[in-house]
């Protein structure tokens, strides 16, 4: 009797919420435990694997940098130390490279996305009869470049560019492989009706192409907007080669001047205390100024995400 | 919204026109050269009817924390009132210099006048030279008295800045005044914790066996976790080690042999035993093992941590290292011998000269200016050379009644006042160094660091002499010694960490042919030739 009563109970309990047994009797499934034992524990690994440079770089920035420098900080910091983050706001520098780095992104940025845009959308077209020609021009720009030093000419001698923003805006403006994703995405996602019925309408190219095209990209822009904005933001290359005025320097530019040339190993007998004072003063401000450089970044990537994840699905199903 | 489209678009453009378009040289009027100098020796070098006239454009390497701003920077606008000589400049840190330089002089655009602290190579001289870059062999002739004279009086100077095809295309820096009358400089000795000998009632050691013994005892000194009987800061200072077995691994792993001829030092005993003593080292940890790594930032902060850490290490002055308060408890070693295989005591030094520091391009209107005004920071006799180093005496330092010198900046400030006077002179400043004048700095440190820096300068020895290779010769040298050199770091680091015997894998390392060494060394001792021909 009192089996039958615990069979029954527990029968009852089973059919009270039947779901919750069949799942919890699946999750329990012998292959399934180690499944997600192994997985969860992948995971956590790889969070710790991403995690950690992050945690590290912020917990070094705010430690004392000769503890970070041998070794006694490797995660939580062992001291307070702020010098490095008021040395940052002192230099004057990093501000005037933050500002350039700003509108450098704005403009380049806009002037990418108009370029981009119209290309693709005009390639996209499928009565656009130079449409193959063109595209095979694009192309052949991703296999072969001019090299270094003819680029170089060509921004320094016949653009007459050199030493001004503008030679890191123009000049990187198209990209031949946004030009495919846009146009990619305007043969998949804008149906050829539509032109047709905006033109019995009355529409001609160019109001088709800001009053219906355009609004209906929204996700591609904002993914090209991103790429666009995070690789200028990152990009130190061509303000490199083709700036000389410090004033003009953007941010990346401003920080790999600081943190590569403090690499001296073998001190000079007679001034070598300003050598060392100079690279510890750097030591102390490595950290904080990787801090301050990706801060817009991690701001802007959270709220771009999805359409990131987008972006990248455009590319690999029907690129 | 069309229209507004349209505006952005406008707009961006507009923008970017207005931006392009705002930068124009203007470049002075000319003048036909000798004419606008003044009488040699006499200051300013312009004449005063063509004052404020004459600018030159630099172009240098610079360090954003030691000398961040040239126009800003006192030495410069000194110069400018002595000289009466203007610059505009074109300062890149070290890194991004090296593009610069690449790029500029290769494809001839945005040439400077001048390259000052320049970081000329091998082959920058030889490719450019007579091109982009200007013979200087007649100007100093003509108009640079005081940097004629010291190749004058020094012949192994004038021939360590002579390329192949006989021309000078940079001016170097030059140490002159040596202790003892050396003919060579060196920056990295090795200094031993005296106190820790005295503790443990050690001599100081002489022999490779004696200093292994010592670093053994240290190794019960060293109980905290950072703490090394000796201390290396990357392959540099290691390769010091091998001095102590006869091989001077400075330049080319060659070194000049008694009774002429070159020697490649990687193929013989000298250089296994050497290994097997650093093999020990490493397997005993008696040094740190991080070695390749190590920094001379990350030794300072070590050092300065608060411990008593290092046995030994090697640097220029003990304070750089275990700071201020700790570095009397350190001495210099002698160099040492290996009793069978190496009886001679020598470190690996350096002729007193470093190349490459100045040039004058082809472009440059006023190349007798630019030699005349360089030639002022040769003068050992003026202040001038100074000026880029300590400041002007009466304002950064001052003579003692004692004949010494000092610094008046004081030492909390001056960092922050010599950011904005001197020019980081450690690496590629184009002047003369009298050591002499060095020798007479009256701060306590250096009062202590000196003497020991003078006795080991007499040991040092150049293995191999600074020569130029010609084009052909440079061109076979990049890839051979590429090829060779990280052949035999490899083998060295492999070696030192790998457990067992060393026998098998040294003999298969010995096989350096395949390397093409037989050419290596017939470019090597060619050079060697001519240089001490």
């Amino acid at each position: 009797m009192h089996n039958a009563v615990a069979k029954n109970n527990g029968r009852s309990l089973n059919a009270g919420c039947p779901h919750l047994k069949r799942s919890k009797r699946k999750r329990m499934s012998r292959p399934d435990k180690i499944f997600t034992i192994v997985n969860y524990s992948f995971l956590i690994l790889m969070l710790g694997v991403f995690i950690y440079p992050l945690v590290f770089v912020f917990s070094a920035s705010i430690t004392k940098p000769s503890e970070v420098l041998y070794g006694k900080m490797w995660l939580i910091p062992t001291s307070l130390y702020f010098d490095g983050y008021v040395a940052i706001f002192k230099y004057k520098d990093i501000w005037t490279g933050y500002l350039n780095s700003v509108i450098i992104v704005v403009l380049g940025t806009l002037l990418s996305l108009a370029v981009t845009f119209m290309a693709g959308y005009a390639l996209s077209r499928k009565d656009f009869y130079a449409k193959k020609f063109l595209m095979w021009i694009f192309t052949f720009t991703m296999f072969f470049g001019g090299g270094l030093i003819p680029t170089y000419l060509l921004i320094s001698e016949s653009l007459n560019m050199y030493d001004s923003v503008v030679s890191l805006i123009i000049p990187s403006a198209v990209s031949v492989w946004n030009i495919i994703l846009i146009r990619t995405y305007f043969i998949s996602s804008l149906p050829q009706d539509l032109l047709e019925a905006a033109k019995i309408d009355g529409c001609d190219n160019i109001r088709f192409f800001i009053m219906v095209a355009i609004p209906l990209a929204v996700p591609i822009i904002a993914v090209i907007t991103l790429y666009n904005v995070v690789g200028r933001w990152n990009s130190y290359f061509d303000a490199l080669i083709f700036l000389s005025d410090p004033a003009k320097y953007p941010l990346q530019l401003v920080i790999r001047n600081l943190l590569t040339q403090n690499q001296i190993n073998s001190l000079d007998p007679n001034v070598g205390i300003l050598e060392l004072e100079s690279m510890m003063k750097v030591e102390g401000m490595k950290y904080g100024v990787i801090i301050v450089s990706t801060l817009p970044m991690l701001v802007i990537y959270p709220f771009v995400q999805k359409y990131f994840i987008k972006g990248i699905m455009v590319g690999s199903l029907k690129g | 919204m069309k229209k507004r489209i349209m505006a952005i678009v406008l707009c961006v453009i507009t923008a970017l026109l207005v931006i392009a378009c705002g930068d124009k040289k203007n470049t002075g009027p000319e003048h036909s050269n000798p004419q606008v100098l003044t009488e040699a020796g006499v200051y300013p070098i312009i004449k005063d009817d063509y004052k404020g006239q004459i600018r030159l454009k630099i172009m240098g390497a610079n360090n954003a924390a030691i000398d961040p701003d040239w126009g800003d920077n006192k030495f410069f606008k000194r110069m400018e009132t002595l000289t009466g000589v203007g610059f505009n400049f074109d300062v890149f840190g070290d890194d991004m210099y090296t593009e610069k330089k690449g790029l500029t002089l290769s494809t001839n655009k945005n040439l400077p006048d001048i390259f000052f602290k320049a970081n000329f190579n091998n082959y920058d001289e030889v490719t450019y030279g007579g091109k982009t870059i200007r013979p200087l062999n007649g100007l100093i002739d003509g108009y640079a008295p005081n940097i004629k004279k010291i190749l004058d009086e020094n012949p192994l100077i004038k021939k360590c800045i002579t390329t192949t095809d006989g021309n000078i295309y940079s001016l170097p820096t030059v140490y002159l005044n040596l202790p003892d009358n050396t003919e060579n400089v060196m920056r990295d000795f090795l200094w031993i914790n005296q106190s820790w000998l005295t503790q443990l009632n050690l001599k100081m050691p002489q022999t490779t066996g004696e200093f292994l013994a010592v670093l053994r005892a240290f190794k019960a000194k060293c109980t905290a976790n950072n703490a090394y009987p000796l201390a290396i800061a990357g392959l540099d200072h290691l390769l010091r080690i091998f001095n102590f077995f006869g091989l001077d691994m400075y330049q080319y792993w060659v070194q000049g042999k008694d009774g002429g001829g070159i020697e490649f030092g990687p193929t013989t005993d000298k250089f296994r035993t050497a290994l097997e003593f650093l093999r020990t080292l490493q397997k005993e940890g008696l040094i740190n093992p991080n070695w390749s790594s190590f920094t001379a930032a990350e030794m300072s902060a070590n050092g300065g941590s608060g411990d008593n850490v290092y046995g030994c290490f090697m640097t220029a002055a003990p304070q750089y290292v275990v700071g201020f308060t700790r570095m009397t408890q350190y001495v210099t070693i002698d160099p040492l011998t290996c009793p069978g295989v190496n009886d001679k005591s020598f470190w690996s030094a350096q002729l007193p000269v470093q190349r490459g520091c100045f040039s004058i391009t082809a472009t440059c209107k006023y190349p007798e200016v630019a030699i005349r005004w360089i030639d002022s920071l040769y003068d050992l006799g003026g202040e001038y050379c100074l000026w880029a180093v300590i400041g002007k005496q009466g304002e950064e330092w001052k003579w003692n009644a004692n004949g010494t010198w000092e610094s008046t900046v004081p030492s909390s400030e001056y960092s922050a006042v010599m950011k904005k006077t001197i020019i980081q002179p450690g690496d590629g400043m184009p002047f003369a160094v009298d050591e002499e004048f060095w020798g007479k700095q009256s701060t306590p440190e250096d009062l202590f660091t000196r003497p020991e820096r003078n006795k080991q300068m007499t040991h040092g020895w150049v293995g191999y002499p600074m020569v130029y290779f010609n084009k052909d010769d440079l061109k076979k040298m990049s890839d051979l010694a590429a090829d060779i050199g990280s052949y035999i770091t490899d083998f060295i680091a492999k070696s030192m960490s790998t457990e067992g015997h060393i026998g098998g894998k040294w003999d298969d390392f010995k096989k350096f042919n395949r390397l093409r060494l037989d050419e290596y060394i017939g470019i090597l001792q060619k050079s060697y030739n001519d240089f001490y021909s």
